[in-house]
């Protein structure tokens, strides 16, 4: 056996516990949910083939398909953008020469390691119509009506977007890795052309960080449409009124609840082409203000 | 040189494999487990163990009978209640079925309507030793779907209201009476609903929340028809009953509103609340940490009497059962013999669902408030769930949506329930095609 083929032969013996797990417990269930989205399957019954009849229902009969798409849509028009944003500016704030910032760094870091259960058991705290923090805080400033969160079909989403941002340490970290990693001369070369911090930022840290913004706003987007499943499952059941259905909650309960899983299935097919179209669009219109330094300019 | 290769790469597997299964065997393999010849393992499903003292008390349960049946033993497989309809189907579909199986009683009808438990009619009715009429009428509901006998009955467990004397006697109230109507209800919630210190805030609620399926049944309304096939929550009791809900929360105050529930704490516990629905699973911690004079009341009467929502436990042998047998004589040993129903009656939570046993184990334990036997009496009127049909969840999650905009006085009720009885009606006949579909008829 030449060299070549025993690298070849070392590489898949050494690639296969990870490649048979992809197949087995990725890829499979994968290919089978397609297979099983075409199908009427309680679980307990033989599965009866209906072909697009699932797809038929959902996309022009079922409500709670818009009404959880929209609630998905909802959560991460307002959730992704106040996340890339604030996780920019909190790793700005914790990128500078402060005494103490390692432990600031960690304090902020630090939501992002508590359990979703854990921190979703806080907030129904956090957000109690009358004795929350939340709602003690906004009396003491002077609100004489404050909202009634999760109780409240109008409060609930934004009380859950709020809530988002507790996580926002986790893409705080990458920011703070990138903004280390921009050059310091360029800022001091900025400085003699009499650039102000406002030039500095738009000009020199914005175009250094548009790698990392992109790829956060493109997970965000990703994460944030299959998200708020926790949520929804912990602090409000999606309710009220629906008005916290998220898109994998629904899921979820056609498929465990009501064990519908080739119904359930389709959904989840459904939403992967959203994503996928929606991601699509946001590289083919964001990408171009992206800035990559080995190329030069934007791509 | 390859071979060498190989030979770290294999042991190097070799090692992984150990270092992740070993422990996981030390754990789980048990030596104890070994079984006998001549003696036969059956597996259970539970989810008892919410509690260090319902766990236990399942354990001795289960000791008693192998005492009795050495050529027995039993494998108690435990999930929490909230994961424990996936993992049962899952077990049956992955064709290790448990031999008997506790039920969530909204799953029995889609579990015998797979023919995954055994239809016990025939077998139960034949039994010498088994006298059916031993039983509360309601506790052979809970097992029972298309008037056939799917499983056994454990335990009962029903709301009672519960009140605290001393807020009461504070507000110079009468206590209610045993045959006391919604009306009653009413009335008495406004008047020890107080707002103490005059700051336009409710310092004490006539009751803490309200079982809607109660107030619908004692005024024989129901969501769906008999059979299931139709909604009917647009009857004038229905609505009249949701209205009264409405109005005890909205118009007089004298319960929480929607966004009061979230608060912090149970009222009733924390003595900002007269009334409190409660059941047999309250009493043991009530009688040991509540501080005041409290007592119980049936639930009042509506216009077609006392009737309230029952909850039970079910337990039912898989048609899988190598050991049927065996199996049957477990399940007459939990839901029968007055050994088992003693010794889970005595943990408090739930009423045997043997009448004669109900009244001679459960009745005189110290734990009870004085009025429990108002509560037993009243059970032999106690109804299950009209119809639970195949397709509760849906239906239940279609009405709770116009339930939530009642609650939150958003929406005229009438109107809304109009359109819910709509949308269910579409449910059903969707659901009813798909069902049709699937048994090829």
């Amino acid at each position: 056996m030449d060299r070549k083929k025993k690298h070849l032969l070392h590489f898949y013996l050494l690639a296969a516990p990870a490649l048979l797990g992809l197949l087995l417990f990725a890829l499979g269930p994968i290919v089978a949910s397609l297979a099983i989205s075409f199908t009427d399957w309680d679980i307990l019954s033989k599965p009866a083939f209906l072909g697009l009849k699932n797809y038929q229902e959902l996309l022009f009969h079922d409500k709670l398909f818009l009404k959880s798409l929209w609630n998905s849509l909802y959560y991460t028009i307002f959730g992704v953008p106040l996340g890339v944003v604030g996780g920019l500016l909190i790793a700005m704030l914790l990128n500078t020469k402060v005494r103490g910032i390692p432990i600031y760094r960690t304090l902020f870091y630090l939501p992002a390691v508590v359990p979703a259960v854990a921190s979703a058991v806080l907030w129904i705290w956090v957000f109690d119509p009358d004795l929350g923090i939340l709602n003690e805080s906004l009396r003491f400033i002077g609100f004489s009506t404050t909202p009634k969160w999760l109780a409240s079909t109008e409060w609930a989403m934004p009380a859950l977007i709020i809530m988002s941002l507790w996580g926002l340490g986790a893409g705080m970290i990458i920011y703070l890795a990138g903004l280390q990693g921009i050059p310091e001369h360029l800022y001091e070369a900025a400085k003699i052309d009499g650039a102000g911090r406002w030039h500095l930022f738009w000009h020199v840290t914005v175009p250094h960080m548009s790698p990392i913004i992109f790829f956060n706003l493109i997970m965000g987007i990703i994460w944030s449409l299959q998200g708020g499943f926790t949520q929804a499952y912990i602090m409000t059941e999606g309710g009220p009124a629906n008005s916290t259905l998220f898109y994998t909650y629904y899921i979820f309960r056609k498929a465990f609840e009501e064990f519908q899983m080739g119904y359930s299935s389709a959904l989840a097919w459904v939403l992967f082409v959203i994503i996928l179209v929606i991601t699509a669009l946001v590289f083919k219109y964001a990408r171009k203000k992206v800035y990559y330094e080995y190329l030069g300019g934007g791509s | 040189m390859f071979t060498k290769h190989l030979k770290t790469v294999g042991w190097c597997l070799v090692i992984l494999f150990i270092l992740l299964y070993g422990p996981l065997w030390l754990i789980y393999s048990n030596p104890d487990r070994t079984i006998p010849p001549g003696v036969t393992e059956l597996t259970i499903t539970t989810w008892a163990g919410s509690s260090a003292e319902g766990a236990n008390v399942e354990e001795e349960i289960f000791k008693a009978f192998m005492a009795e049946n050495p050529d027995i033993i039993i494998r108690n497989v435990y999930t929490p209640w909230i994961t424990y309809k996936s993992k049962l189907i899952t077990m049956f579909v992955g064709k290790t079925p448990p031999d008997l199986c506790w039920l969530q009683m909204e799953s029995l009808p889609f579990l015998a309507s797979r023919g995954v438990i055994h239809d016990l009619t025939d077998k139960v009715k034949n039994d010498p030793e088994l006298n059916l009429k031993n039983y509360y009428p309601v506790a052979l509901d809970i097992c029972s779907w298309q008037n056939r006998l799917y499983g056994l009955p454990r335990d009962l467990a029903g709301w009672f209201i519960a009140y605290n004397k001393d807020l009461f006697d504070k507000a110079g109230v009468a206590y209610p009476k045993p045959d006391w109507t919604w009306s009653d209800f009413t009335r008495i919630a406004k008047q020890l609903t107080k707002d103490y210190d005059k700051d336009g805030h409710t310092d004490q609620f006539g009751c803490w929340w309200i079982i809607r399926e109660d107030v619908m049944l004692s005024n024989g309304a129901w969501l769906l028809n008999a059979d299931a096939s139709q909604a009917t929550c647009d009857t004038p009791a229905f609505i009249e009953s949701v209205q009264w809900v409405r109005d005890l929360t909205w118009k007089h105050h004298a319960a929480p509103q929607p966004h009061e529930m979230h608060s912090i704490g149970n009222l009733f516990l924390n003595q900002k609340a007269a009334m409190h629905y409660g059941g047999p699973w309250n009493i043991a911690s009530w009688t040991k940490d509540l501080n005041f004079r409290w007592d119980i009341v049936n639930t009042p009467r509506g216009k077609k009497g006392n009737y309230k929502v029952t909850g039970g436990l079910p337990i039912a042998i898989s048609k899988g059962t190598k050991h049927f047998d065996a199996a049957y004589r477990l399940l007459k040993f939990l839901c029968y013999s007055e050994k088992a129903q003693r010794l889970q009656a005595e943990l408090g939570i739930a009423v045997p669902a043997r009448r004669d046993l109900a009244r001679k184990i459960y009745e005189p334990l110290p734990i009870n408030p004085p009025s429990i036997h108002l509560y037993l009496d009243s059970m032999d009127k106690w109804a299950t769930f009209p119809a639970h049909g195949l397709f509760w969840k849906e239906v239940d999650a279609e009405f709770r949506v116009g339930w939530d905009l009642i609650m939150l006085d958003k929406v005229d009720t009438t109107q809304e329930l109009r359109q819910r009885t709509q949308n269910i009606n579409n449910l059903l006949e969707k659901k009813a095609a798909l069902e049709r579909n699937r048994r090829g008829s």
